[in-house]
Order: structure tokens, then C-alpha cells, then sequence
């Protein structure tokens, strides 16, 4: 029960954030429709939220949380897959331009990756549907494709057609965050290869593959997390992009929706949803941190100290 | 991992990419079912919950309307086979014998009656069927409807009035509240279950996502030649997206297309862009209650002498719009060809000085950003041609959700307002837009301007008692002659329609000017 003190610390500071992300949203909804704040107290909206209860869509007339969550699984499965395609990418790219820093193709890699981070999600996204849309007529422009229901859950990640329209916007997406990774995990690399207890791994005649992934990614992984969670921030208003651009039923683009019905209560309760969903990455984060790197593990008591410098 | 397990992991990731190509060049097939992209879906299935362009379209889908506008704007029977006046303030409908509902009910006088007085108690509806009083059931098959003072526009209110299947709607529902409930967006059963005689059958139905229709199997209507065996219906709110999923060939028909895709399209092989003159005002209300300087007629006519309409419709909307010089469209009864638009700054600028004006003044002005093509481009337009008269406007855009909240309340002393005639008649415009503002009879509702002339209110009412053709144009091209003279108003244009498809379906042969295509008689060809 060591740990307890550390959980507590993260309940009590979590529950204030929420609690300011719930008093910004009722701002929010203040500034939108006035009309239901004008009968609904700061009070009384923060007890509801609190009860589960997060008003009602002035647009559809149902209980927002209900709306949000039917969303939900289109959204989900677009982040997964964007993040699927950053994570199988980067890895042996990043690998590649780390150790062939010279070679043509990895500076090719390194000009376009600084292109990706440079491109804006949109511009990418349009150009994508004109070339592989419109132009080429590959693949379908808009929507989700057929979908199968498992349970609430509605996926299209079990039919030709959901995969069809999936991959647009998951690699436009994937686009702007990947070359990021890359960029991290080759000047991760670089670094770790030059250091001393790599040169004795030379030196003692370990193959280079081992040396590459076992001592060179392994201590690549723990910006990669920090990256990771940073990231999960720019990965959320991305999608509200690209979710608008590919038309694409999710959360996002039920939030733009949102705003341009005036649907205050909607968008009040997207903004308290986001904040609870940056709060709990934060703390898987923090998890993995530990599972990766158990000098940090949050459980662990006398190395706190280390841990807080760490982040 | 050893170099080989990298091997065999890229491998794998081959194989993958390999299947997931390969899936797409599969392509697609489909028989005679036809995808259609709209910008926003009704919210609704009920034809009288929401009064608005999307759905009247649907509910001409679903069920069927007394009689209709043909696509050349004449009047012909569905429901009703036939029809004549029997006085001023009678019309007899014959209906079609053998009629069923989808849920098997025969449809009969009786449904007429109930739905009638059923739009009657609707919010958005009740204005349009005001003038009807009562229908008398005949018998099963005869129906007459009745106006309380001779009305001359019975026929294109019966346009209006789709037959719904009055013994299904009876009784509660599981939350025990009336089945025939009309609730804005309350998802009362009628909005989430339709039971009419229609060509089509709702099979699916997720709101905001997709609308699946399929023919009715046995309707009635067999002479029609269309050949569309069911219609997907897809709200894409990104005009853009829209646009490039027809030319990705996912789509077979969209509208709206907005004026910076036409090119495109016309120019692409395969692509077809359809475009007609339209019927949907676009006008400017300077509203006389917040500004004393807009009572002075000298003040109104110089602000319509100094916007450039002309230029609007050519510039902006790329020829996309007919400019206007008054509210009735060429064809409408009430339309005066010689009332043209009047462009003359430098009578502008004189009548500014004459008002005493000289130095200009400063007004606020709202326009929604969503609502019509263009619109905020437009406005930003009349804040610079304003400029030059020295009337310094403050201009504020906004979604068409905060929009009508805003005009309602007189928000602005300049404000945006697009009108399409519910009657396909002029003395519509004027009654909402034109005529002295009266809470209880619903006059002027919309008349941003406040502008008040007892003499329009007159020729007004009268025009619509008067049953003579002849002179009720007359009257109506009168009030038109007025509204010009006193500059009630600004006319800015008519927007043109634009429907945009794959070649080999021609929507131009089902579209009405009201923007409605009446699908079940489209007959589509395999590109």
C-alpha cells in the first residue's frame, strides 16, 4: 500500500481538473446559448455532471452523453488506426535514417518528413481526395464505409469497404504525426549510439541488429511515450479535421456539428469528455512509464524525487 | 528480433498493403439504386414537423401530395385524380380508388380530412393552411376542401397537403404520448415512423449518417417510367466534400453545388451539371424601427441605388443568380418586367445629399455564413458599395443556428433574408415580407424592414379573395410597383438551382422549380 498516497495525490488532482474543465464548459455553454444558463446554475450543471448527467442536445433532443458515446466507435477507430500506421512506419524508419544517416534515401525520408510535419492536416486531407479520389478514383471520398454491429459497438474494421474509406484519413492523419516520430526516434539513436555503453557493445562484438534494437530503441521508447501523450492533444483536434474532410461520423465532426447549430449544450459536453479522456492518458502515461522504465514506476516510493525531475 | 524476424514482420506488412489494394480495385455494383449527397438531412419524417426545402423533398418520397407541380409549373393530380371549383371558397377532390398504405390501411377521404387538420396544428404549417378552414368528407373517394372568405390560391395549398395514414397514427406510443404528436425536434413516432402511400419504403434510417429507400413494391402510380429501385440519401455538410465525392464516383446526384465547382464539373467527362433559374430571393431588410435615417425614403432608395446587384449575380455568384428588382420572379403572377435593377451611384450619392445625409452615417449589419450561396461574401460586398455612398457598416456573420434568433429579435439595422414563395405565388412574399408586422395574424412575420404601407396590406388581402386571374395579377403587379417605388426593401437576386450527377441520369427532366425532383419518375441509364 506504499503507493497509496500517489493514487490519492492523482484521484484529488485529477478531479480538480475535471472540475475546471467542467466550470470552463458551463462558460462555453454561457457564451453559446445563454438560454440554458440563464436557467441552469453553474451549481446544478457541475452536481449533474457529476451524476452522469450531461444535458440535453438542443439539436437532437436526446442526452448528450448518448449522442457522444454512438459516436464514439468511428472516432476510436480512426485514432487506432492512425496511430497503427505511425507506430509500424516510424519504428523502422526512424531505425533506417539512424543508421544509414547518409544514405540517399534516408535524407529523401528526412526532407519529406520535415514536409509532413510542415503540411497542415487539411491541405494534406484535400489533396489526398483529389488525387486518390477524384483523380485516380482508388478510393471513396467520404464516409465510413459499411459497418457491422458488434453489440453498441458499430466497426468498420471487419468489412472490405470500412477498410477502403479508412485509410485516407487515417494516413492523412498519420502524415503530420509521423515524421515527428521518426524525426524523435532517429535523434533518440544517434544519440544513444554514440554513447559508452554502446561503443563496449561494439567493442565486445554483439551484431549490429541487436545492438540497434536492443540497446538503441529500448532507451529510444520513453520519449517516444512522453511524445505519445503529448501528442494525443494535436491527435484529437486532427481528427476534428479530418473527420470534417472525410466526412467521417466520429465525435469530431459531430463537435463542428456542434458549433455551427449553436448546439452549446453539445459542445460543453464534448469539452468536460475531452478533458476526463487527456486525464486518463496522462495517467496511462505515467503507467507505461513505469512499465517501460521501472526506475520511474509511480509505485514506487523512494524513487519519486527521480521520477518528477524525469517528467 | 533477428534480422530475418524483421524480414518475415516486413513481409507480413506486405501482404497486407497487397490485400487491402487489391480490395480496392474491386470496385463497386450497383443495380438501379441510386446515392444521392444532400448538405443536411430532414430532422424529421413527418412532412409537417419542420417547414424547409429538405423536407418537402423527402416527404414527396414517402407520401404523396393531393396534386403537384409538374417540372413546367403546371398542376396535376396524384392522390386526387381529379378536381374542380365548385364556388369561391369550394374545390371538390376526386381521389384514386385502391390505394394502400404501407401498413395496408386503404386510403381514403377520411385521411385527407385528418391530415389537414392535423398540418393545421402544426407551429410551421399553420400559416400555410390558415385559409383552409375545414374538409367535408363526400364519400370514401370525395373530398371537398373549404376556405372561411374566397380564397383564390386553394390548389397550390392542396400541394402541399400529403395524405398520411390516419388509423396508423392513432393511439400512444411506448413513452404514452400521441402517435400523431407534432413536437420540433421532440422525436415524437410520426418523426420516427412514416406511413404513407409514397414510392418509397424507408428500410434504414441513421440520422445525420444515411436514409435507405426502396420502391414501393405495388404503387400505384404505373404509368411513371421512372426505374429507381432504391435511393441512399447522404447528408455531407462540406460543400467541397461533397463536389469531390461525386467526382470519386461514390456518388450519383448532389445539390447543393456551389458555384466554385461548376467549372470542374461541367468539364469533367462523365459529370453532368444541371442549372435553372430559381425562385429564392435574396434580399436586404433595412430595418425602420432601430434607424429613424431609414424612414427617410430618399435614405432607402439611395442605399438600393448604390448596391450593384448586377455586379453580385455576375461577380460573386458567377452568373449562378438572376439579379432582382423586385420579389416575384419572372412567371410569378405579380411580376412586372420593368421593374429591373437600378444600379446609379451617382443618383445614390445625390439623394444621400438631398436626405441630408451627406457625410453618411453608421449601420450594423447581420448575414448568415451558411444559409445561402454565399452569403457572407455578399454582404461583405454591400458593406464596401455602402462605403461609397459614406454609410460605414459594421458587419457581423454568423451560422444560421444564431442566425434567426438574431433576425427575430431586429438584431441589425441591415439584414440578410432569403425567401422562397411556400405558394409558388407572389402575394407570399408580400404577406411575410412586405405587409404591416401583426403578431396575431402572422402578417409580416419575416418583415425585417418594419416597413408599413396600408395600401400593400389592402391590394394584398383583396388579391387574395379576388378568384379572377386577370385581376389579381393586376393587383399583385401593383403592390410590386409600390414596394419598388417606396424602396420597401433591397433585391439582391434569385439564386439559380444546381444539381450536379454522373451522365446517364438527368435530373433535369424531374427537378421543379421549387427545387424538388420528384425521384420516383427519374429514369436513370448504367454509365
Amino acid at each position: 500500500m506504499s503507493y497509496l498516497p500517489q493514487v490519492l495525490q492523482r484521484i484529488v488532482g485529477g478531479s480538480i481538473t475535471v472540475c475546471l474543465a467542467a466550470c470552463a464548459s458551463y462558460w462555453v455553454l454561457n457564451l453559446i446559448s445563454p438560454n440554458i444558463t440563464d436557467t441552469l446554475s453553474l451549481g446544478q450543471y457541475l452536481g449533474n455532471a457529476l451524476h452522469g448527467d450531461l444535458g440535453l442536445s438542443q439539436f437532437y433532443h436526446l442526452p448528450n452523453l448518448q449522442i457522444i458515446l454512438a459516436k464514439l466507435p468511428a472516432t476510436f477507430e480512426l485514432v487506432i488506426v492512425t496511430s497503427l500506421i505511425v507506430a509500424l512506419l516510424a519504428l523502422p524508419l526512424g531505425l533506417y535514417t539512424a543508421i544509414a544517416p547518409h544514405n540517399k534515401l534516408a535524407q529523401w525520408l528526412m526532407a519529406f518528413s520535415l514536409l509532413g510535419i510542415s503540411l497542415p492536416v487539411f491541405l494534406t486531407g484535400t489533396l489526398m481526395v483529389y488525387l486518390f479520389a477524384v483523380e485516380l478514383n482508388w478510393l471513396p471520398a467520404f464516409g465510413r464505409g459499411e459497418v457491422i454491429w458488434v453489440g453498441p459497438w458499430s466497426s468498420g474494421l471487419f468489412t472490405v469497404s470500412g477498410w477502403q474509406h479508412i485509410i485516407m484519413p487515417a494516413t492523412a492523419l498519420s502524415l503530420t504525426l509521423l515524421p515527428l516520430f521518426l524525426r524523435l526516434i532517429r535523434a533518440e539513436l544517434l544519440q544513444v549510439m554514440h554513447s559508452n555503453p554502446v561503443r563496449l557493445a561494439q567493442a565486445m562484438g554483439i551484431t549490429p541488429w541487436r545492438i540497434w534494437l536492443r540497446y538503441g530503441l529500448r532507451n529510444a521508447t520513453l520519449p517516444m511515450i512522453t511524445m505519445a501523450s503529448l501528442q494525443f492533444g494535436t491527435l484529437m483536434a486532427y481528427t476534428l479535421v479530418a473527420e470534417t474532410l472525410f466526412q467521417w461520423p466520429g465525435v469530431g465532426s459531430l463537435f463542428m456539428q456542434g458549433i455551427i447549430r449553436g448546439d452549446g449544450s453539445l459542445v460543453a459536453a464534448y469539452l468536460i469528455l475531452v478533458s476526463i479522456m487527456f486525464l486518463m492518458f496522462n495517467n496511462l502515461t505515467d503507467i507505461a512509464y513505469g512499465m517501460f522504465n521501472p526506475r520511474l514506476a509511480p509505485w514506487r516510493e523512494r524513487l519519486h524525487k527521480t521520477r518528477r525531475h524525469s517528467q | 528480433m533477428t534480422l530475418f524476424g524483421l524480414h518475415k514482420w516486413l513481409g507480413n506488412l506486405l501482404i497486407v498493403l497487397a490485400c487491402v489494394f487489391a480490395s480496392i480495385l474491386s470496385g463497386y455494383s450497383y443495380a438501379n439504386s441510386l446515392r444521392i449527397a444532400y448538405d443536411a438531412d430532414p430532422v424529421s419524417l413527418d412532412p409537417y414537423e419542420q417547414l424547409s426545402g429538405g423536407s418537402s423533398q423527402q416527404a414527396h418520397l414517402l407520401y404523396d401530395p393531393l396534386i403537384r407541380w409538374t417540372t413546367d409549373h403546371k398542376l396535376e393530380g396524384r392522390l386526387a385524380t381529379s378536381w374542380h371549383r365548385l364556388d369561391d371558397r369550394k374545390v371538390r377532390f376526386n381521389l384514386l380508388q385502391g390505394v394502400k398504405f404501407i401498413s395496408g390501411n386503404p386510403l381514403t377521404a377520411l385521411d385527407v380530412k385528418w391530415s389537414l387538420q392535423r398540418a393545421k396544428t402544426s407551429p410551421d404549417f399553420k400559416a400555410i393552411f390558415q385559409p383552409i378552414s375545414h374538409a367535408r368528407v363526400i364519400d370514401a373517394h370525395t373530398v371537398d376542401l373549404i376556405t372561411e372568405q374566397p380564397y383564390a390560391l386553394l390548389e397550390n395549398i392542396a400541394t402541399t397537403l400529403f395524405v398520411m395514414d390516419s388509423q396508423f397514427y392513432q393511439g400512444f406510443d411506448e413513452h404514452q404520448k400521441a402517435k400523431d404528436a407534432i413536437e420540433k425536434h421532440g422525436h415524437s413516432f410520426a418523426s420516427n415512423h412514416a406511413s404513407g402511400t409514397g414510392p418509397f419504403v424507408l428500410t434504414h434510417r441513421q440520422q445525420g449518417v444515411e436514409l435507405h429507400l426502396s420502391r414501393q413494391a405495388n404503387y400505384w402510380d404505373h404509368a411513371s417510367a421512372g426505374n429507381v429501385n432504391d435511393i441512399k440519401l447522404i447528408p455531407i455538410h462540406d460543400s467541397a466534400t461533397r463536389s469531390a465525392a461525386l467526382l470519386a464516383g461514390d456518388l450519383d446526384l448532389i445539390a447543393p453545388v456551389p458555384p466554385i465547382d461548376h467549372y470542374r464539373i461541367n468539364k469533367q467527362a462523365g459529370m453532368h451539371l444541371f442549372t435553372r433559374a430559381g425562385a429564392r430571393l435574396i434580399s436586404l431588410q433595412m430595418n425602420q424601427q432601430s434607424r429613424l435615417e431609414l424612414r427617410d425614403l430618399r435614405v432607402r432608395q439611395a442605399i438600393v441605388y448604390a448596391i450593384n446587384n448586377k455586379g453580385i449575380a455576375s461577380k460573386i455568384m458567377r452568373g449562378f443568380a438572376t439579379p432582382a428588382g423586385q420579389q416575384s420572379p419572372p412567371g410569378y403572377a405579380g411580376h412586372l418586367p420593368k421593374l429591373t435593377p437600378r444600379y446609379n451611384l451617382q443618383l445614390a450619392k445625390s439623394l444621400m445629399l438631398e436626405a441630408g445625409y451627406g457625410n453618411g452615417f453608421k449601420l450594423s449589419m447581420i448575414a448568415p455564413n451558411n444559409r445561402y450561396v454565399n452569403d457572407a461574401k455578399i454582404a461583405q460586398a454591400v458593406v464596401i458599395m455602402l462605403a461609397k455612398i459614406n454609410i460605414e457598416v459594421e458587419l457581423i456573420t454568423m451560422p444560421k443556428a444564431q442566425y434567426w434568433q438574431k433576425y427575430d429579435q431586429g438584431g441589425a439595422d441591415l439584414m440578410m433574408l432569403g425567401w422562397h414563395s411556400d405558394t409558388e405565388d407572389s402575394a407570399n412574399f408580400s404577406e411575410f415580407l412586405a405587409m404591416c408586422r401583426n403578431a396575431k395574424s402572422g402578417y409580416g412575420r419575416y418583415n425585417g424592414g418594419h416597413y408599413c404601407n396600408p395600401e400593400v396590406d389592402r391590394l394584398v388581402m383583396a388579391s387574395a379573395k379576388q378568384t379572377d386571374g386577370l385581376k389579381r395579377t393586376q393587383m399583385l403587379q401593383q403592390v410590386e410597383q409600390i414596394l419598388y417605388q417606396d424602396a420597401a426593401f433591397v433585391p439582391l437576386h434569385w439564386q439559380h438551382l444546381a444539381w450536379a450527377s454522373r451522365s446517364g441520369i438527368d435530373i433535369g427532366k424531374v427537378l421543379t422549380v421549387m427545387n424538388i425532383p420528384y425521384l420516383a419518375d427519374l429514369v436513370m441509364d448504367h454509365p
